[in-house]
């Protein structure tokens, strides 16, 4: 779980950096626009991938607004002012459009949580059964019988590594 | 041909009503003959739908332009191998399509059930042909393939020419046929529930359905994959687009569901659970089947958009109702006949591995209906692209990878850490050597240093298994093969499990490669030119461009270099069809086991000058070979027994 939440954060620091040096630099950080914003005319397709005419023309002025020495924010949102804000691959990280970002690692922590109740419960079940005279269909005789015939079958389990030991013997 | 291709719909869905009920009243009343007769009109569902198939099939290689979904898909101009492409490439034409691959996959499920089914068969023959029903019903009353034109036209509207593609003669059908064949394993689940034999009878047909659908998607979701990436031209594989996320969904869902049911077959365990992951897998199925019939999210991929998919929906809402009512009716029925001993066992990390598939699932999901949620709630419209998907999967991706190379080293029942340490030191060592050899040669980014170290971790694991198992074998005096192949043949489902984790981890290596370390570059040239990217060096040699009647091609010729070594001479191409106001690009691609160079004509004047998208992508061949190592998986984990010789050895 907190190795999830690391790498969320590694990734979100890594999203931050972006200081333009050269021209390289330039065309990488131009590309890491296109990557952000959708072609407003095909579904699904954002502007690096696109080949429509409007996608030729939006790359444009991507490239002509950094070299005018513009950063990622001002770019986008001059987009974002235009469009609307689906023009964006991603929802912002902020206000309502929080919601959809925090709902997936809320999900997991709950899942986990679940996960943790579910083995608790399922250790202690057994016995439980046992002691609960509403539950079984069977006399109590009948359920130690099943259970020594359950631990009996399960020792004879053997592990794989143990199996393939055993057959040099 | 368009009313024996009618007559032979209606008699379909006829002779479904009549298997339900002749192989359900003979259960009930004891008649084994009303039974077989019911079973065996099962039979004669993927004959009658044969037909059907066979006449659309006639009436687009005669042109028969009167049949109104011939004219749409098709032109006099097309050329016969894509007729097989036009066949599925509207919607009515897919719904017959699955309706007969339903037909069919019916039919060799129950007449090759296990005998341990027999109480069952009726029901889950039920159950299928209730689905086959819904989509022939679907077929006659809402979309038929074989509605009449209104007036003939003299000719067609043609084919898609993104669809003309060799990919398209099998990614579309196996995606089709991953997608409708879950309705089997969820089938065999239900029906064994309904016939009140829940207990492990369904497990073995159930699995081996289950990984026979899995990997049918699997490979579906691959083919499309490499579609994308040779002809859709811009360099990418996956785009979390709506429908490729229909496909996906459903995949997932089934990746836990096979692991999942090992607890059962092995341990009796986790009953309730694997019912509840079948039911999920197939409403994810239909889920998909509604996206891709104009549910309400824009997609590349989507049959136009149609209100059918609404009645598709309605029939997976109405699906998930009923298998959960039918599922509390039977709960008592599902205990567990053992209990979870610890924490620390193979049963437990199974439980881990489900929490995060369901949650990759789920999160997919989310990202897919948010849109529409977001829309309905506040009026406003935004995107879930593919930089969400890859910031929340991503992590959950890794912490399966790990979980892979830990879980399958966990004995059954319980374990201790210092056991788990003791048999995963080797793959540490991997993974940390693996590290300080990427760090060493300037691999400083974080993410795919993790992702590397990862497959790292368990690939060594995975070798570590084969080599030790290898040589135990070999003291007993069997050659190296022998033993190898022995070892595998052994215990299938877990060294064919092994080898579907390779498949996995090329993934993997492909994915992280390509999206860390791509480059691209957009570079305009005049012919003879020469453009620099990295170590290769391309000559833009000149373009010429070949007018066909339904295309211009445009074939650009380029020679590649790398450190002064001459690789050969590529003809990357574009085609634009008036017809369509459509481009297809056919891009060059240079594939080593090390990185790809690709080239895509972006734009070609009529000087000769032009646009070239130029991208090295790195690892993204092992992408590629994961499909047939996903497939040899799947072989090796079904191959029938012969006898068990291995037994004697455990007495």
């Amino acid at each position: 779980m907190l190795f999830y939440f690391v790498v969320l954060v590694i990734v979100a620091g890594c999203n931050n950096q972006q200081s333009a040096k050269n021209i390289e630099d330039l065309n990488i950080l131009a590309q890491d626009i296109d990557s952000k914003l959708m072609c407003p005319v095909c579904p699904s397709e954002t502007l690096d991938q696109s080949q429509t005419l409007i996608a030729k023309q939006m790359r444009g002025i991507i490239r002509e607004k950094l070299n005018q020495g513009e950063n990622t924010e001002d770019i986008l949102d001059y987009f974002v002012d235009r469009y609307g804000v689906q023009i964006l691959a991603e929802p912002p990280k902020s206000g309502s459009y929080l919601l959809i970002w925090i709902v997936p690692p809320i999900g997991l922590v709950l899942g986990s949580v679940v996960l943790v109740v579910t083995i608790v419960s399922m250790r202690k079940k057994s016995f439980q059964d046992f002691n609960d005279p509403a539950s079984d269909n069977m006399d109590k005789y009948l359920l130690k019988v099943d259970e020594f015939i359950n631990k009996s079958i399960n020792k004879s389990q053997i592990t794989d590594q143990q199996a393939d030991e055993r057959t040099t013997n | 041909m368009a009313s024996l291709g009618n007559t032979t719909l209606i008699m379909t869905l006829v002779i479904a009503l009549y298997s339900i009920l002749a192989s359900l009243s003979g259960h009930y009343y004891k008649s084994n003959q009303l039974t077989k007769s019911g079973l065996n009109a099962t039979y004669l569902t993927p004959i009658l739908l044969g037909i059907s198939t066979g006449s659309l099939v006639t009436a687009f290689v005669t042109n028969n332009f009167g049949i109104q979904y011939v004219a749409e898909h098709s032109n006099l101009s097309m050329e016969k191998q894509y007729i097989w492409v036009a066949f599925y490439a509207g919607n009515e034409g897919s719904l017959l399509f699955i309706a007969f691959a339903l037909a069919v996959l019916s039919a060799i499920a129950i007449f090759f059930s296990p005998s341990q089914n027999e109480h069952s068969i009726p029901h889950i023959n039920s159950v299928l042909m209730i689905i086959l029903i819904f989509f022939v019903g679907v077929m006659i009353f809402l979309a038929n393939p074989f509605a009449l034109s209104q007036t003939i036209p003299a000719d067609g509207k043609g084919i898609n020419p993104l669809l003309t593609h060799p990919g398209m003669f099998i990614h579309p059908p196996v995606l089709m046929t991953g997608l409708i064949s879950f309705s089997v394993p969820f089938s065999i689940a239900m029906g064994s529930l309904l016939a009140g034999k829940i207990e492990d009878q369904w497990v073995d047909s159930g699995r081996l359905w289950g990984i026979i659908c899995w990997g049918m998607l699997g490979i579906g979701l691959l083919l499309g994959s490499w579609w994308a990436y040779t002809i859709l031209g811009w360099g990418g594989y996956w785009a979390w687009d709506p429908v490729e996320n229909a496909g996906f969904m459903p995949w997932i869902v089934m990746t836990a569901f096979i692991h999942s049911i090992m607890v059962q077959k092995r341990r009796g365990m986790f009953r309730m659970w694997n019912m509840v992951l079948i039911i999920l897998a197939f409403a994810f199925a239909q889920f998909g089947m509604f996206i891709n019939r104009g549910g309400p999210v824009p997609s590349v991929h989507s049959f136009g958009a149609s209100t059918l998919g609404w009645i598709f929906l309605m029939f997976m809402i109405v699906t998930v109702l009923i298998s959960f009512a039918i599922f509390f009716i039977r709960y008592n029925a599902m205990k567990s006949s053992s209990k979870l001993e610890s924490a620390l066992s193979r049963e437990a990390s199974f439980l881990v591995n489900n929490l995060l598939f369901l949650t990759v699932a789920f999160v997919t999901l989310w990202g897919v209906i948010y849109p529409l949620i977001s829309e309905l709630t506040q009026g406003q419209t935004i995107t879930v692209g593919q930089p969400f998907y890859n910031q929340v999967n991503g992590p959950i991706f890794l912490m399966i990878i790990l979980l892979m190379g830990i879980a399958p080293f966990l004995p059954w029942r319980h374990t201790t850490l210092a056991n788990i340490l003791k048999s995963i030191y080797v793959p540490i060592l991997g993974a940390s050597s693996m590290t300080l050899l990427l760090i060493i040669s300037g691999v400083t980014k974080i993410f795919p240093l993790i992702a590397f170290a990862l497959c790292a971790f368990v690939i060594t694991g995975i070798l570590k298994e084969w080599i030790r198992g290898t040589l135990v074998r070999r003291k007993r005096g069997e050659n190296t093969i022998t033993a190898f192949t022995r070892l595998i043949a052994g215990n299938k489902p877990r060294y064919g499990g092994y080898v579907a984790h390779l498949a996995v981890i090329f993934l993997c290596l492909g994915v992280a490669g390509s999206s860390f370390y791509g480059v691209q570059e957009d570079v305009p040239m005049i012919p003879g030119e020469k453009f620099s990217l990295e170590e290769y060096t391309i000559e833009y040699v000149g373009s010429e461009n070949i007018k066909n009647p339904d295309r211009t091609q445009t074939k650009a010729e380029i020679r590649v270099i790398k450190n002064g070594e001459f690789l050969g001479t590529y003809f990357p191409r574009r085609d634009f069809y008036p017809n369509f106001n459509m481009a297809s690009t056919q891009a060059a691609i240079r594939s080593t086991f090390i990185e790809d160079l690709y080239i895509i004509p972006g734009e070609v004047l009529e000087d000769g000058n032009a646009i070239f998208r130029v991208l090295i992508n790195p690892l993204v061949i092992w992408m590629w070979i994961a499909g047939p190592v996903l497939i040899l998986a799947v072989l090796i984990t079904l191959w029938p027994e012969k006898k068990r010789i291995d037994n004697a050895d455990f007495t």
